[in-house]
């Protein structure tokens, strides 16, 4: 290794497939997720929703027939347990493919019979593409003279069976006679429906004046022809009966901006909850997706039979299982990103001593215990008094007898002046003697749902900002979300090379990088995180006002709480029944989650039987607001008008601290 | 970079309209908030070489600037109609307008007059890159000419919000299957990114990026160029001497030949990212119709009301309004 | 102060920022720092008067910003930094193309009456080109660039600048040449041209060379600033004279004098450029040079050139005292 790089200077190898460069995704790739998300590889269909960068396009990715063959060239085990590991796949993404243009070129002149045909043709289009991808990689598998890898797969390393199976399938009735009877290959095969997707390719580009009659009457069923695809293969020894079918969907979400444009989006998604609706053995889909992007009682086309889940499909909402839950023993995200931090790290070509534990925590090492952590903001052994922030009213035997604690432990004075504040507990500013040991102390949970607060107040009493290092900070920043956590590195990394450019330190050398360099890195991707809700594709600067609106009233809140009454306020809840009754503001926090701008979930309420639903900011824009991302205690109970409230303020609030 | 031989007319709207004139000529525009929209059909009214006018009235998707940029374009229609011309002939266009509308409305020209100038300083790509391809490939439209308006300033905030999807410009979309892959992903850099760098490598990491720098500019726009480049730099390794080229803001036939000498006049597959000044853009757009490449773009849904104030005059006291020739007497101006 | 002190001052900054509650002005600093960072790679490693070994971008902001005792000016000083207008070696060589497909030849087609319909109006516009003198004002401007750039040929190769030939050239001997090489027009280019005290002499010489019979002048600056605009527009250049910039700088792109003419961040520079304009000259009194806080004749210019800062550029940037460091050191020639 010549220079340094930062490992993490891309950020998304694995998260797209590209042609050629399968050795960057087998490196990059964790099998360590693999475990989580099994429905995938195994028979049935599967809706899998995540946010971006929760892992979704990777595990699709798996799918992929080049990226079979790139664990092969690698000679790398295939993260896939063997016995799940028979399967051929296939996809379709809507977006490249253009199959989410339908519809903006009327097929015919007479609007009813358009409405009525435009998702006829796209289910064909989407027929078409699949069946093709199917034999394409078919072919891929053959073609790499590979017998084991053929064998392992579940495919004839013989091409002639795939002619046979071919012939068959041109000859079936579900294309309408439309390949004729001259169809002797695959290859025709492959043509025919190449010529065919062209054809509807050249007619959205304008360069022929309609759909050719052969198409027009032949438009085949949504789902059918793919499934006698597999069928003929089966039956023609291609594949084995033992081997699955996996067939992606990629870009399932885009079809719900399609409203925007035009109304097809709509029946177009009706158009793929069919192909889940078939339920047929034969061939087994993949959808992934945003988690509000998938509607709640999805509908089939041509009908008002609805799909279920657990009955047509099984979802699998990869955001929930990263998550950390109430057990932290069944957080499996940790994990994952130790071994995508030490594969970046290897993959640059850092040394790597193998005995390191976790290479993550020697690079980052712990985060601070609180007591720790206030030594990062105050080093002197004689606090300034406005760190403690004492009231007017209290006895000066009082404040002294704060200060004489805080010389020895900032934090519990800090503490102090907050218990001395809250109802039932002021009396203490007048107990005579003072108590040797101070009340607060003993009470452990009451000291450890305030640390947080109590550490933002300080800092910001000595004109700093929360600083963010350690392992377990950048874990819990991450929010459980691989892209997210990849931009945490990405930056410190940045601001290591930054502090160390003019330091001469060996190039493969693995450094630990200190508290202070973190921080900075750390501060950085939170801007970048939070800019990017109005810059990303997507970007909406509506949401982005909202956030910082948001942002600005949990900072404001925490920090004038000198009481800390109320240290949980870096979040909201409503009612279920108030949102559900409120459409308009339900929908807006779905799309903020569905961004993942803000994180939802259940909230137990402090009143018996009250079913309300909470949200906090994505933990990666905490550090941008200087906020901490910790959930403690109760958060802000809100209604719904409360919150189209902020949502209008935000609306109106100066926008000039936006950047472009 | 080899210099071509040849000469692409364009230059001040006044010295070349009267150049090729006398004629009279079909305008394609639109009416926008921007003052600018009403110059070049000022000016060519003023030489006398207006037949006809179309033109449409782009209204954005709904937002908290709907009222102040309805004031804006009625206050242009007005102008409009000063001029002479009848503001119930303008057609309102949805930003998102069904493509068919965008086709119709260029379509409905072709055939009222053989000599069309289309004014591209308010049309937003999504409809002047189908209007460049259509009116390009008419075999009727024997005089082509483009036309683009200077205004005195940008504002100075974010010109558009809530970028769309990436996804081909109307007509551009990709005509092979299976899909070709690309050797260059040309960029036109712009002011706003619009998470272009995590576009470019979730969709199209084989092809190499390269970048073109709008220059010569004016120092704001540099700057914010600059700030661009940065960005994409910060997710997108670029190697500076290879990867990044100044070409001329002003001069579309500057960029084609820029686009013709790194894909070695076609040899090599591009794909297109218009994000640079509209003339740059316009470059982009006959390229890729000669060549049937792809453009990519994420339209947005909301342009700022005051996206551009003013209209810049120039020495002589007149617009600074440039045309470009792109068909003189049915010949293609542009070829490879 | 080296670079990664800067960036330790700058955190600590951003941290002050933040705690009064100040997002903007915590985002701001930082994105400037890392602005100039990413500007010292792509564009001021290669300012000619400061290559190796003399000191890098980098040790130069970090002394510079020294100069100032005081953090608020620190920061403003920063912002000017971020503020300058640097016209690197790419972007010099994008102006000198420009120049040539935009005003050189579209002045041809012009005054040769050339027909834009005419499909060999190419080899036309290469005729009169052939017939062009091609020469610089002054000798800052590499002609040969210009001509090499632009793969423009022709057989005069005498081409001197213009500011000397009115200082010491011979009409007579002018036209004999022009009459030799069958010269048909003159195109006088410069690189940079800020107030035009220079170049109006020269450009007047030109357009009376041969005054029974006027041969066409275009004046083709690089850049042109807005000074320089209004000197010639008030010099009332005959009709056969065309002034035509590849690139014009306009009145908002320079720091006014005039309070009420300049933005909000333009008076804080203003403010910052006189207040330590004692420091920067090292007691020089005004009129001489650096000529005052807004540099020559009060142009208040932001312009770096990748050969040098022109002393039109606000002396804080350029100027070199016992009490002061520049971030872009000047080299004059006198």
């Amino acid at each position: 290794m010549k220079t340094r790089k930062n490992p993490f200077q891309e950020l998304y190898v694995t998260e797209a497939f590209i042609n050629g460069a399968g050795e960057s995704f087998v490196e990059g790739f964790s099998p360590l997720i693999v475990q989580h998300a099994m429905g995938l590889f195994q028979p049935g269909n599967v809706v899998l929703k995540g946010l971006p960068g929760s892992g979704k396009s990777m595990l699709l990715n798996l799918l992929r027939p080049d990226t079979r063959i790139s664990y092969r060239n690698a000679g790398v085990d295939f993260p896939v347990p063997k016995e799940f590991s028979s399967f051929i796949g296939a996809g379709i993404n809507l977006n490249l493919s253009g199959a989410d243009t339908f519809g903006l070129r009327p097929f015919d002149k007479n609007p009813e019979i358009n409405k009525f045909i435009t998702p006829l043709y796209f289910g064909d289009f989407v027929n078409c593409w699949i069946v093709h991808d199917i034999f394409s990689s078919i072919i891929k598998f053959q073609k790499t003279g590979d017998k084991a890898l053929c064998h392992e797969v579940g495919v004839t390393a013989k091409p002639d069976s795939v002619d046979v199976a071919a012939r068959l399938l041109a000859a079936d009735d579900c294309w309408f006679g439309y390949f004729g009877t001259d169809l002797s290959c695959c290859d025709d095969l492959l043509k025919g429906l190449a010529k065919r997707i062209m054809a509807y390719r050249s007619f959205a580009q304008r360069n022929i004046e309609e759909i050719p009659a052969e198409i027009q009457h032949s438009k085949t069923d949504i789902g059918i022809p793919i499934t006698k695809a597999v069928q003929h293969l089966r039956d023609s020894g291609v594949i084995g009966a033992h081997v699955q079918v996996y067939v992606r969907i990629d870009q399932y979400e885009e079809l719900a901006w399609l409203d925007e444009i035009r109304s097809y989006g709509a029946v177009f998604q009706q158009v793929i909850h069919k192909l889940l609706g078939l339920r047929d053995s034969r061939v087994s889909y993949r959808v992934g997706t945003r988690r509000f992007a998938w509607a709640p009682d999805p509908t089939m086309f041509g009908t008002t039979a609805r799909i279920e889940n657990e009955r047509t499909h099984k979802e699998i909402n990869l955001d929930e299982i990263l998550l950390r839950h109430e057990n932290r023993r069944t957080w499996t995200f940790p994990k994952i990103a130790a071994d995508i931090f030490r594969r970046r790290l290897k993959n640059s070509g850092y040394q790597l001593n193998g005995k390191r534990v976790s290479l993550l925590r020697h690079v980052v090492g712990r985060s601070l215990a609180p007591n720790g952590e206030i030594k990062e903001y105050v080093k002197s052994d004689n606090p300034a008094d406005r760190l403690i922030r004492f009231d007017k009213s209290w006895p000066g035997d009082f404040n002294e007898y704060l200060r004489r604690i805080a010389k020895d432990d900032l934090l519990s004075a800090v503490l102090g002046s907050a218990w001395a504040r809250q109802k039932g507990k002021s009396g203490i500013v007048l107990e005579r003697p003072l108590p040797e040991t101070p009340p607060w102390e003993s009470k452990v949970w009451w000291k450890k749902e305030r640390y947080p607060i109590a550490l933002m107040q300080i800092a910001s009493r000595n004109q700093q900002q929360l600083r963010w290092s350690g392992e377990e900070e950048l874990l819990a920043l991450s929010g459980s979300n691989i892209l997210a956590f990849l931009s945490l590195c990405q930056h410190i990394w940045d601001a290591w090379l930054r502090d160390m450019q003019f330091e001469s330190l060996a190039d493969d050398e693995v450094p630990q990088i200190s508290r202070s360099v973190q921080s900075i890195g750390v501060q950085e991707a939170s801007q970048e995180w939070f800019h990017k809700i109005g810059n990303s594709e997507h970007g909406d600067y509506r949401r982005e006002r909202f956030i910082r609106y948001l942002g600005e009233i949990f900072y404001r809140r925490l920090i004038d709480d000198v009481a800390m009454s109320n240290p949980g306020h870096n979040g909201f809840s409503i009612k279920i029944y108030d949102l559900e009754s409120s459409p308009s503001i339900q929908k807006f926090l779905n799309t903020l989650e569905d961004f993942g701008d803000l994180m939802g979930m259940k909230h137990t309420s402090k009143t018996k039987g009250e079913k309300r639903w909470k949200w906090y900011l994505n933990p990666i824009l905490s550090p941008y607001f200087n906020i901490f991302h910790v959930h403690t205690k109760e958060p802000i109970y809100a209604t719904s008008n409360q919150v189209n409230e902020w949502i209008e303020q935000a609306t109106h609030s100066n926008g000039s601290q936006r950047n472009g | 970079m080899v210099k071509t031989a040849t000469y692409r007319p364009w230059g001040k709207l006044r010295e070349v309209m009267e150049n090729i004139g006398p004629e009279k000529f079909i305008f394609l525009g639109c009416v926008s908030t921007e003052d600018r929209c009403t110059s070049a059909l000022s000016e060519l009214s003023k030489l006398g070489m207006i037949d006809t006018a179309s033109l449409v009235e782009i209204i954005d998707v709904e937002s908290e600037y709907s009222e102040l940029a309805l004031k804006k374009r009625e206050k242009n229609i007005n102008i409009f109609e000063n001029l002479g011309f009848d503001k119930d002939s303008i057609k309102k266009v949805n930003l998102l307008e069904v493509e068919e509308e965008i086709f119709n409305w260029i379509e409905d020209c072709i055939g009222k007059n053989p000599k069309v100038v289309l004014d591209i300083s308010s049309l937003p790509k999504r409809f002047f890159f189908p209007a460049v391809r259509i009116l390009l490939r008419s075999q009727y439209v024997e005089d082509l000419i483009v036309v683009y308006s200077i205004p005195i300033r940008y504002y100075s905030g974010n010109l558009a919000e809530r970028p769309s999807d990436w996804r081909a410009l109307p007509l551009f979309g990709s005509q092979e299957y299976p899909d070709p892959k690309y050797n260059l992903a040309i960029v036109g850099v712009g002011f706003l990114p619009f998470g272009l760098p995590d576009l470019l490598k979730s969709g199209f990491m084989e092809a190499k990026p390269h970048l073109f720098f709008p220059f010569p500019a004016a120092p704001s726009t540099y700057t914010k160029t600059w700030e661009f480049v940065r960005k994409i730099e910060s997710s997108l390794s670029l190697n500076g001497n290879d990867q990044l080229a100044h070409v001329n803001a002003l001069d579309p036939s500057d960029t084609f030949d820029h686009i013709s000498w790194l894909t070695k006049r076609g040899e090599l597959t591009a794909l297109f990212a218009p994000y640079g000044p509209k003339p740059m853009s316009l470059g982009m757009a006959i390229y890729a119709t000669i060549t049937a490449s792809p453009v990519f773009y994420t339209q947005p849904r909301v342009y700022h009301p005051d996206y551009s104030i003013g209209i810049k005059i120039g020495a002589d006291g007149h617009p600074i309004v440039y045309g470009y020739c792109l068909k003189l007497n049915s010949r293609e101006v542009y070829q490879l | 102060m080296e670079h990664n002190e800067l960036e330790k001052k700058v955190q600590r900054w951003a941290d002050e920022f933040s705690a009064a509650g100040d997002k903007a002005a915590r985002d701001g600093i930082k994105k400037t720092l890392h602005q100039l960072s990413f500007l010292e790679q792509k564009l001021y490693y290669g300012y000619e008067p400061s290559r190796p070994p003399n000191a890098g971008y980098a040790q130069r902001l970090a002394a510079w910003l020294k100069n100032l005792p005081d953090e608020a000016d620190q920061r403003v000083a920063m912002r000017v930094a971020a503020a300058l207008f640097y016209v690197g070696h790419a972007e010099l060589i994008a102006l000198h193309r420009a120049a040539f497909n935009g005003p050189v030849r579209s002045w041809l087609v012009k005054i040769n009456k050339l027909s834009l319909r005419d499909p060999t109006i190419a080899s036309k516009i290469d005729d009169a080109v052939a017939q062009t003198w091609f020469c610089p004002i002054t000798d800052s401007m590499k002609i040969s660039e210009f001509m090499h750039l632009n793969n423009v040929k022709n057989q005069i190769d005498f081409r001197p600048d213009w500011r000397s030939l009115q200082k010491f050239g011979s009409k007579s001997q002018l036209n004999d040449y022009i009459n030799i090489s069958q010269i048909k027009q003159i195109v006088l280019l410069e690189d940079f041209i800020a107030t035009g005290t220079q170049s109006e002499k020269a450009i007047h010489f030109a357009a009376q060379i041969r005054p029974e019979d006027p041969i066409p002048v275009l004046v083709v600056p690089l850049i042109l600033c807005h000074k320089a605009k209004k000197n010639f527009d008030d010099n009332h250049f005959p009709k056969h004279v065309t002034i035509y910039p590849a690139l014009q700088l306009h009145a908002e792109d320079f720091i006014s004098e005039k309070h009420h003419e300049n933005s909000d961040e333009f008076n804080a520079i203003l403010e910052l450029a006189e207040r330590s304009y004692a420091q920067v000259s090292g007691g020089i009194p005004r009129g001489s040079k650096p000529y005052g806080p807004l540099g020559f004749e009060e142009t208040g210019s932001l312009v770096v050139l990748n050969s040098n800062a022109p002393d039109n550029t606000l002396p804080m940037i350029h100027w070199k005292s016992t009490s002061w460091i520049p971030l872009f050191p000047r080299h004059s020639r006198v």
